[in-house]
């Protein structure tokens, strides 16, 4: 019997990390992020700031991951694709938990019983999330969202098959910006 | 390449830099260096048996050679990436097709490429620059080494994904046994059979032939995946993922051979107009640029032996150890380039009489290539050195237009320019231009990152 895994994709500043942790106290499960995070360093002898934008996050668009892989030999990135990849499926086999993020969703389409999510916002809505909660005020912010968004895609498309953010992946996509987080969380809640 | 071990026991993070740069370094040195030393010998014995005609025909011949290159390593390298990506995975049946589907991937393209070149020889050989004289020994030469193409191709891309499953020996072994096939039966078919230029490539096919055996041979050997017949069933998925994971080398090599075709054409034409003819700038530059290529094949050596060094320590944020990397690297590099430098300014005569004896006309124009041509090349180092701390930095763009810089990027407008004005050595400046202001662009690059993560740290503390 596979076990059953929330797993969280989000756009960035849309409040799913917030969403994923909530769920997991609700439900009496446990939501891996910063755990996974630190396991991630640790194995792979990187700093954690480092794994945090090399595992999610390709460093520019498609072009860029193209141009990350100059000869034969595996990268930074691939080698934290790979322990990545172990710790997420161990995670998984372990028990019923909620994985944020780090392409959990590919990871684990054939080893665990997934509930895919994906959370999206307007862009207003995640300026002004992003501006109460970590208290960052840049002109450059919306700039910011979109490149970190456009990152992430890059890196979904450039070690998995699927399209970041494309509703076919996903079982149910929330709009955190219209339905609140609270809901957010009540409707994910309801669904497990 | 060698497997890194993971985690604070990584010899990336405990070794003692140099002797890691050695151990990482020395093995693609050699490597790189196989294979440019493959073409020189043949133009030393061409140059001695037949004539800087026969080299000037090499030269002509020569962008094929690139071009098949290029799509050989995007293919193999494309498929050994995917090979170590789906193994970390653990989806072995995923690995497996993608060495197959590399495979056949490979001789699919290598036939259509022979196809082409043999059916349309004429006008391709045309568009490389070939001149009326030098057109029947490129002719002869090009129709026999078109004729190779897929055993290079073919082998090389194999090689490729031998050395990610762990046995870089072993492919080594096959390229180094091509090679020294072809170093013995070079002078046996050129001076014993006077078989000229025809001769030259008949022994570089009978070695890329030995080559390609001894690739093939490892096939079913494969320590960690087991190929299955259906695993050369090509795939529409696992050819593209192949192509996007290699794409990077052929951007890189297929740039070079556009311009080696314009530099060839800009020659002969300029070259027309002066007192040394059409041939002799062409074949006197193509030696230059092949000695050059001994040199980048070294700087590019150490650049790929350093990399994941200067990556992982970047990664776990040791940045005594990336400093100390970065510096080792780069003095390795200006060692080396400014023993080729002395060389080439104070005893150019001694590299140019390597290639057979000449007259006057032929090496005067020789020693001047070589002192013009490679005036700024110590400038180099520095160049690649910054393009591998780039890579590290998670900046791949910006590296990519650092390595293109210099042979690409500035050079192509320069060699069109500079000719209007200086004639045919206006094309032997354009080296040292284009070295010069990929040298700027190297420094700004470095500045603005530099200052750019200034930034990110206070932003942070």
């Amino acid at each position: 019997m596979k076990n059953r895994v929330i797993t969280i994709s989000r756009e960035f500043g849309s409040g799913g990390r917030t969403i994923g942790k909530t769920v997991a106290e609700k439900l009496g499960i446990p939501c891996y992020d910063n755990k996974l995070l630190q396991e991630i360093a640790a194995q792979s002898g990187f700093e954690q700031n480092y794994v945090k934008e090399a595992s999610e996050y390709a460093p520019g668009g498609v072009l860029a991951s193209v141009f990350s892989h100059p000869s034969s030999g595996p990268n930074n990135a691939d080698y934290l694709w790979e322990i990545q990849y172990k710790l997420i499926t161990e995670l998984a086999e372990k028990g019923p938990c909620v994985i944020v993020g780090r392409c959990a969703d590919y990871i684990l389409r054939d080893k665990a019983d997934c509930l895919r999510v994906f959370i999206h916002a307007d862009i207003p809505f995640r300026m002004e999330r992003i501006l109460n909660i970590y208290g960052e005020r840049e002109k450059s912010l919306e700039q910011r969202l979109k490149d970190k968004d456009k990152r992430r895609a890059a890196y979904h498309r450039f070690y998995t098959d699927m399209k970041w953010g494309h509703a076919q992946n996903y079982d149910i996509t929330l709009n955190s910006g219209t339905l609140g987080i609270d809901k957010c969380v009540k409707i994910i809640q309801d669904l497990y | 390449m060698e497997k890194v071990l993971s985690g604070k026991q990584s010899p990336f993070a405990t070794e003692p830099i140099g002797r890691l740069i050695v151990k990482f370094a020395v093995p693609s040195v050699i490597a790189l260096l196989v294979n440019s030393l493959y073409n020189i010998v043949d133009q030393i014995f061409i140059g001695w048996g037949v004539g800087y005609l026969g080299n000037g025909a090499t030269n002509i011949v020569f962008p094929i050679t690139i071009i098949a290159l290029a799509l050989s390593m995007m293919i193999g390298n494309g498929g050994a990436a995917y090979l170590s990506l789906k193994l970390g995975e653990g989806e072995v049946e995923t690995a497996r097709k993608g060495v197959g589907n590399a495979v056949t991937l490979v001789t699919i393209v290598s036939i259509i490429l022979t196809a082409i070149f043999l059916i349309w020889i004429n006008p391709i050989l045309t568009l490389f620059g070939a001149t009326e004289v030098l057109r029947p020994y490129a002719l002869e030469y090009g129709a026999i080494i078109g004729i190779g193409l897929p055993f290079m191709m073919i082998s090389a891309a194999i090689n490729s994904m031998i050395r990610a499953d762990g046995s870089p020996k072993y492919a080594m072994l096959s390229m180094v046994i091509g090679a020294i096939i072809n170093v013995i039966l070079d002078p046996i078919f050129i001076f014993i059979f006077e078989m000229g230029v025809k001769g030259a490539a008949i022994a570089t096919i009978i070695g890329q032939v030995a080559s390609f055996v001894v690739s093939v041979i490892y096939m079913p050997r494969f320590k960690s995946v087991h190929l299955h017949s259906s695993s050369f069933r090509p795939q529409v998925k696992t050819c593209g993922n192949i192509v996007v994971f290699g794409l990077s080398s052929f951007i890189t090599q297929f740039a070079i051979t556009i311009v080696m075709a314009m530099t060839n054409n800009l020659l002969t034409q300029y070259g027309a107009a002066s007192v040394y003819g059409s041939e002799i700038p062409l074949t006197a530059t193509g030696i230059v640029m092949k000695v050059n290529q001994i040199m980048i094949a070294i700087l590019l050596g150490i650049a790929t032996g350093a990399q994941p060094i200067i990556g992982y320590n970047y990664g776990a944020k040791s940045y005594n150890r990336v400093k100390k990397a970065l510096e080792i690297a780069l003095i390795a590099s200006e060692v080396v380039l400014i023993i080729a430098f002395l060389i080439f300014q104070f005893t150019p005569m001694s590299v140019v009489s390597l290639f057979g004896s000449e007259e006057g006309l032929y090496n005067e124009f020789a020693v001047m290539a070589f002192r013009i041509f490679l005036l700024l090349c110590p400038l180099t180092g520095f160049q690649t050195v910054a393009a591998v701390y780039l890579q590290a930095v998670g900046k791949p763009v910006k590296s990519a237009i650092l390595s293109l810089a210099r042979q690409i990027i500035f050079f192509v407008p320069t060699a069109l320019i500079l000719p209007i004005f200086l004639g045919v050595k206006g094309v032997l400046w354009t080296g040292p231009v284009a070295d010069g202001l990929a040298f700027i662009l190297s420094l700004a690059f470095l500045i603005y990152e530099r200052n750019h993560l200034k930034k990110k740290h206070i932003q942070i503390a």
